[in-house]
Formats: C-alpha cells, structure tokens, sequence
C-alpha cells in the first residue's frame, strides 16, 4: 500500500472511533463522494436536491465503520460500498415509480401549477416551526446529559438492539426499571447501571442487558430527566405494551 | 411509524423511531428535531451482486471436479492386459478394472475379439469371455497355457489386476489350461523354451506358449498346439 493509502488508513481507523473526526474525513472528501454518485447518475449531484447523494455519503460512513486494513486501499472499498448502496437504493425505487412527485406538474391539467400546489393541505408553519426548534433544544440537552454517561447519541444507535425480541427484553428492563425508583437512582447516583438489580428485578439475562447498556442508560435517562417531546414521541414504546406513562 | 430526528451528520442522521428504536440513516438534508416518515434504512449488509455468479462457477467448478474424477477413475486407461494366443489381443483397461477398448493385434485376434462388446465390461470377465471364444474358434485346446502381461504405471494396479485375472481364469484349469503371468522382457518363447526344457523328462504337451511380441499388458493364452 502507497503512503497515501497507509495515511488515509490511520484516518479511516481514528474515524471509527471519533464521531468529529468521521465528519472532517467525509467533508474532505466529499469531492470523492460526488464523483462516485455523479458516475451512477451519470450527471453532477445537487446537495440538499438529490437523495442519492445522501445515500453516497452514508454508503461511505459505513465504509469507514467496516473498513479492514487488510482488506485493501480505503478508496476503492469505498467506492464499491457506494455503488452497491446506490443499486440497492435504485431498486427499492423502482418499486415506487408509480409514485407521483408532488412538485411535478399535471398532465391533465392547463396551468402549470406542481400538484403540491393544487392538494389542499393546511398546516401552521409558525407552529411547526416552534415545536421543531423545542424539540431540538430537547434534544441538546438530552445529548448533554448522555454525554455525562460518557454516551452519544450515535453510541446509543449502534448499541440499540436489532431483533424485536431484544428489544422486548430491553423493554422489560425499562419497564421495570421505572416501577422501581431506587434502580434509577443508582444509576443518577453512580453514573453506572445497576445491571444484577435489573436482571434480579426483570428477570432479563445480564449479558442481554450488558450488552445493550448505552441504551438502556438512554432510554431511561429519557423517561426520568424532563425530556416531554422525547418521551410523547415514545408514547408508543409502553402505551402499546399496557405500561404506564 | 414517525421518526424523531436525534442527530445530524455529514455521513448519516440518527433517528428514534415511536417504538423505541435508535436508527442509524441516510442524512435527507433533516434537521434536527424534525419528525420524520419516510427514512432510508440500509440492509445490515448490501447485497452481493456476485451472489449468483459465484454460484454459478462453484457449479462449474463441481462440475469440472466431477468430469475430472469420471475421467481419471472410467475414462482414463491404467494400463492395458495383453493376451496373446495365436490371436494377439490388447485389452485397455480403467482404474475400476473396466475395459476401455479390446484391439485384435492380428487377423486372429480382431477375429478373436468381433462383436464383444466392451462396454461396462469387467477386465477379468472380459478376457474370461475371449478364451472362451479361443475355445469356440479354436484358438485355444485343452492343456493350454494362458500368458498373461499386464503393464501399468501403478504397481498396486498392475498386481491387482493380475490377481482377478488369475482368479477368474484358473476355472479353466479343469480343463488342463494353466495361467502364468508374464513380463513385458519374457517373450512366449521363453516361456516355450522354459516350458520344453522342464518336461524334457516328461511327455506332457499340456504348454504352449504363443509368441509374445507385444510389449503391452498382453494376457496370452496359448494353444495347445505345440505339445513337445
């Protein structure tokens, strides 16, 4: 392997590990990215218009999260990654083309108006536009008091369980969790998870909820620091399942 | 299902579904806070476009290994059995002792082996079926003496075969028919002069050997023409 390579390699391994680090890395070389998009395209991508373009650049986050050295040069596995998640993304596509876009125009119709225009859609902007910025605030400060917990919310995603049985078990813990106080407590109190408690308690496997610490942490710390928007979008997590509130 | 947008990156977005779930997507241009419906969620791996062309060459790799045993074991000569009376017969054999083709070496011997068939014929059988037919046409008598040379690159072949020659062919021995097992440097002479000089004493004229002029695996089975 060439300098270069050797050099984008340390990059790519620091990257795996630090979030801003991964963000500088994939700014650098976005130039890369578009140009592997435009040749699918087989046109310049438009940032912020085409979500292929999005689909490049998370094609090339996830190279950097399975990226091998002895797999060869970064570039070229990226470029493989980034075609393949484009193919993929073309076909679950194709799958909607009767999908009419809103800003197109009907043939149907004289003018020129896109059908977006012509639906009757009402909606308050101001409000809309209020709730978001609160729940971005919220969410700030959620992310703060993770980070308390030495947890980020990307942590949180790559730690959340994949199958559904996981995550009842998961469930189970928090259910639990929160019909006992003293358990969240421990955790406020120590900054750790009182796993052999919450296993005692839920009858859940430690290793299960070991396994899944950062978001069982987070899921908790959602529902006992305050955060209503987070909690009110989770309403559906224990409202289903006949928990409390 | 709504999806809360948590977090921002270049590369992705992360997303907190209502049931729970922390879901790693493609960054759409969202913003944080935004609710979202539609988010694109990878396949934990993508899919491998040479999923079906690897099939296909493990397939035809099988297919060649396949070919490849059927020639070395049925297509394949390990060696050739020479049978030589006054009819001269090559007898080409496989690994599994099945015969591959019977060449008559002179007119005696393409008479000797007109229509028999080889196909999935057993060397020893085969060959059992030839001195019957020297009997038949007269090749062979009473009292005679079967030559067999089997050559081979193997030596565990060569003596495998001789011994399932051997065997199948002493049921002749009733009729006063001996079996000997030749070399490729012994002629059917030697084997006369041998045989000659060894009942000098002797008025027997059970052995006759054909002469042996193939360097082959010549199986010979001589006639009992030659009584000294």
């Amino acid at each position: 392997m060439s300098t270069i390579d050797s050099d984008l390699s340390a990059l790519v391994s620091k990257a795996k590990s630090d979030n801003q680090c991964e963000d500088t890395l994939i700014r650098q070389y976005m130039p890369f990215i578009k140009s592997e998009t435009a040749k699918f395209l087989h046109r310049i991508p438009q940032e912020g218009q085409d979500d292929e373009l999005s689909i490049a650049l998370f094609a090339f986050h996830e190279a950097i999260t399975s990226y091998q050295e002895q797999k060869g040069a970064f570039l070229p596995y990226a470029s493989k990654l980034i075609h393949s998640r484009l193919i993929d993304y073309y076909r679950r596509e194709k799958r909607h083309q009767q999908v009419v876009p809103l800003d197109e125009t009907r043939d149907d119709e004289d003018d020129e108006l896109p059908i977006i225009e012509t639906v009757g859609v009402s909606y308050d902007n101001v409000a809309e536009h209020s709730a978001k910025s609160a729940a971005k605030q919220e969410i700030e400060d959620f992310a703060l008091t993770l980070a308390r917990y030495d947890i980020s919310i990307t942590d949180v995603a790559d730690n959340c369980p994949r199958q559904e049985r996981t995550l009842e078990a998961c469930r189970r813990v928090l259910t639990t969790a929160r019909t006992h106080s003293r358990l969240i407590d421990m955790l406020t109190d120590t900054g750790k998870l009182p796993v052999k408690e919450l296993a005692d308690a839920s009858g859940v496997e430690r290793k299960t909820i070991e396994r899944h610490r950062r978001y069982i942490v987070a899921m908790l710390l959602a529902y006992t620091n305050g955060f209503d928007i987070i909690r009110g979008h989770l309403n559906q997590v224990f409202a289903a399942r006949g928990g409390r509130k | 299902m709504k999806y809360l947008v948590m977090e921002c990156h270049p590369g992705y977005a992360v997303v907190l579904s209502q049931d729970g779930r922390f879901i790693k997507t493609a960054n759409l241009n969202y913003d944080v806070g935004e609710t979202v419906s539609d988010i694109i969620i990878m396949d934990s791996k993508p899919k491998n476009r040479l999923h079906w062309l690897f099939i296909l060459i493990a397939a035809l790799l099988c297919a060649a290994l396949a070919a490849l045993a059927v020639w070395y074991y049925a297509l394949a000569p390990a060696g050739t059995i020479s049978l030589a009376v006054n009819p001269k017969v090559t007898i080409t054999v496989n690994r599994l002792f099945y015969v591959l083709s019977a060449e008559g070496l002179n007119d005696d011997g393409r008479r000797l082996v007109d229509e028999e068939s080889t196909l999935f014929r057993r060397a020893e059988e085969f060959a059992d079926d030839l001195v019957e037919r020297a009997y038949l046409l007269d090749y062979l008598d009473d009292g005679g003496t079967i030559l067999l040379n089997v050559t081979s690159d193997s030596d565990s072949w060569k003596a495998n075969t001789e011994n399932r020659l051997l065997d199948k062919l002493s049921e002749h021995s009733k009729h006063g028919v001996s079996v000997v097992i030749g070399s490729s440097d012994v002629t059917v002479d030697d084997i006369i002069a041998g045989a000659a000089e060894t009942s000098d004493a002797a008025d027997t004229a059970d052995t006759t050997v054909a002469e042996d002029t193939s360097s082959a695996v010549d199986t010979t089975v001589s006639t009992d023409t030659n009584a000294e």
